[in-house]
């Protein structure tokens, strides 16, 4: 980093907070001008001033500070012909992408092994089967997946579900390499529908463990293999066809609804699935799907969907590194917040750990003179 | 003791100062000048106005005040990042760790997540604690009442440490494996 590229990305946070150079400086009481210099990496650096800024724009210092994540530049920069990407998904990308980082520094995240030899699928048998295969590892059986994030976790990939609005981007994933090793780093839009975010996120758990998390030569075969993949992990054939067998009296559309709420799958996601492992027909799938439920279909029949995935929401492994941080007390109490991106208040936060011996350790080392005690 | 030199953070200063044992810091001092900072020093003259005690860097001939260049001010920016908090919190700690980084000191903290952020930098670093065992070792001469008087007069700074009295020092270190040392 330095200061051109740290004036790039002021403006471009100003730009996305919709303000301006005028109303930032009055913000932290500047002459516009400072902005100006500021923006162009031609102001001498005040630590407070850029904080003070940064609290203005919304964004945490090391939005600015921190070394760019290479894979979020490289995604930043590149042509996205087969996902729908935007700047706002960008920048949480890269953001979320930096915290991992620094997780990973504090040795707070461990890097994860990936499967070795796995690639995208090159056929829809071939989707479902590593999809079970990856269950399989997961520890799981064909029932449906309580907590997706938590799974994903289990492969190494920590998920942020981002305010991008109700017609935001899906999400994205990129690969983050440090020297110990890689995790691997998913934003999915928060904003979309539960079944819509769960979809999303096992998707982007596609994109990782095929190793093209950032994928600039994604086709749309790959993108239709991974979806494939997607709906089979979270709705196994198995799994699926106990559910459906679970209503045998129930008419065609209600027993539909009574295994998308049991894997929280949206309705497009249903019909597909229900016509993949052959309980439907194509015909069957085109009239349920022209009648998109409403809430309350569900409830008529006693169902309900429970949410997930919802903004903000961190995945269980990321906010038990936050909280090992600070409890430990290699993490600031405001560093931790921060990480946690206003899921706790300081007064939820634990207590912190009693001394550790390894703390004072060193109080006892490397003295100059050696004695009876010392 | 290596002779490099020191940088010192706001807590080891005002706590022996308070404490009235600043001596240690200017007898331990390597070449006789320890480094301070000017985030540290505003931070310094801060705490002057709740505790009398705090000597003014001006008023030594060992405490020395440095200002940081272009490249340590982006230096403690990026340790500002990691360390998180409002526009002055944790500055004088993100100076000491970035003049040490760049001119090969040792910074003197006492909060472990500087100390942690100092160590991902390979910044070597010391805590009150440290100085005070090596006081004890040094102009001390091993005495240990003398120690056991620094430890208690720190606590009635209200400083954090393992031990509610000075007189447990040794005995704590002692069960828990630190002393004797190899």
């Amino acid at each position: 980093m330095d200061k051109v590229l740290l004036g790039q990305r002021l403006a471009e946070a100003r730009d996305l907070a919709g303000m301006t150079q005028e109303s930032v400086a009055r913000a932290v009481s500047l002459d516009r001008t400072a902005i100006v210099l500021l923006e162009k990496g031609e102001r001498n650096l005040k630590v407070p001033e850029l904080v003070a800024i940064a609290q203005v724009l919304g964004r945490p210092l090391s939005y600015f500070v921190e070394p760019p994540v290479s894979a979020a530049v490289s995604r930043r920069s590149a042509p996205h012909t087969a996902h729908d990407s935007t700047r706002a998904l960008d920048v949480e990308i890269d953001q979320f992408a930096t915290d991992v980082r620094a997780l990973l520094s504090l040795r707070l995240v461990v890097p994860a092994a990936r499967r070795d030899s796995t690639h995208v699928p090159r056929t829809h048998d071939e989707a479902e089967i590593t999809a079970m295969a990856c269950r399989k590892q997961a520890g799981l059986n064909s029932a449906p997946i309580e907590d997706l994030g938590r799974t994903c976790e289990v492969f190494g990939l920590y998920t942020f579900a981002a305010h991008l609005g109700e017609s935001g981007p899906d999400g994205g994933c990129i690969e983050l390499t440090v020297d110990a090793g890689s995790v691997g780093v998913a934003v999915i839009n928060g904003d979309a529908a539960a079944g819509r975010r769960r979809m999303t996120l096992a998707h982007e758990l596609g994109h990782w463990l095929f190793g093209d998390a950032y994928d600039v030569s994604a086709s749309l075969d790959n993108e239709k293999m991974i979806n494939s993949f997607a709906i089979h992990f979270l709705a196994p054939r198995a799994g699926v066809i106990e559910v459906w067998n679970r209503y045998p009296d129930w008419p065609l559309r209600d027993r539909a609804l009574g295994v998308g709420v049991a894997f929280r799958l949206s309705w497009s996601a249903v019909t597909s699935q229900l016509r993949n492992i052959g309980l439907i027909s194509h015909e069957d799938r085109e009239r349920l799907g022209a009648a998109e439920p409403r809430s309350g279909d569900y409830l008529r029949l006693g169902l309900a969907f429970s949410e997930e995935l919802a903004a903000p929401y961190l995945s269980p492994g990321y906010v038990a590194a936050c909280l090992t941080g600070y409890t430990s007390s290699v993490m600031t109490e405001a560093k931790a917040l921060e990480l946690l991106r206003g899921l706790l208040r300081v007064e939820d936060l634990p207590a912190m750990d009693s001394f550790s011996l390894d703390e004072y350790r060193r109080s006892f080392e490397h003295h100059s003179q050696t004695g009876s005690d010392a | 003791m290596p002779d490099t030199a020191w940088v010192v953070d706001t807590s080891v200063y005002t706590h022996l100062c308070r404490a009235g044992h600043s001596e240690i810091l200017e007898r331990l001092a390597p070449g006789g000048v320890i480094l301070i900072p000017s985030d540290v020093d505003t931070e310094l003259q801060a705490g002057q106005q709740k505790h009398a005690g705090i000597l003014s860097v001006g008023t030594t001939a060992w405490a020395q005040l440095t200002v940081l260049t272009e490249e340590e001010v982006w230096t403690q920016l990026e340790i500002k990042a990691a360390m998180g908090g409002g526009p002055t919190q944790h500055l004088g700690e993100c100076a000491v760790i970035a003049c040490a980084q760049h001119r090969n000191l040792i910074a003197l903290l006492d909060e472990r997540a500087a100390v942690a952020q100092a160590n991902l930098r390979g910044v070597q670093s010391r805590d009150t604690l440290w100085l005070v065992i090596e006081a004890y070792a040094t102009f001390f001469k091993f005495d240990r009442a003398r120690a056991v008087q620094v430890v208690d007069d720190l606590l009635v700074t209200e400083m954090r440490l393992p031990i509610d009295s000075g007189e447990s020092l040794f005995a704590w270190a002692y069960e828990n494996g630190l002393l004797p040392r190899e």
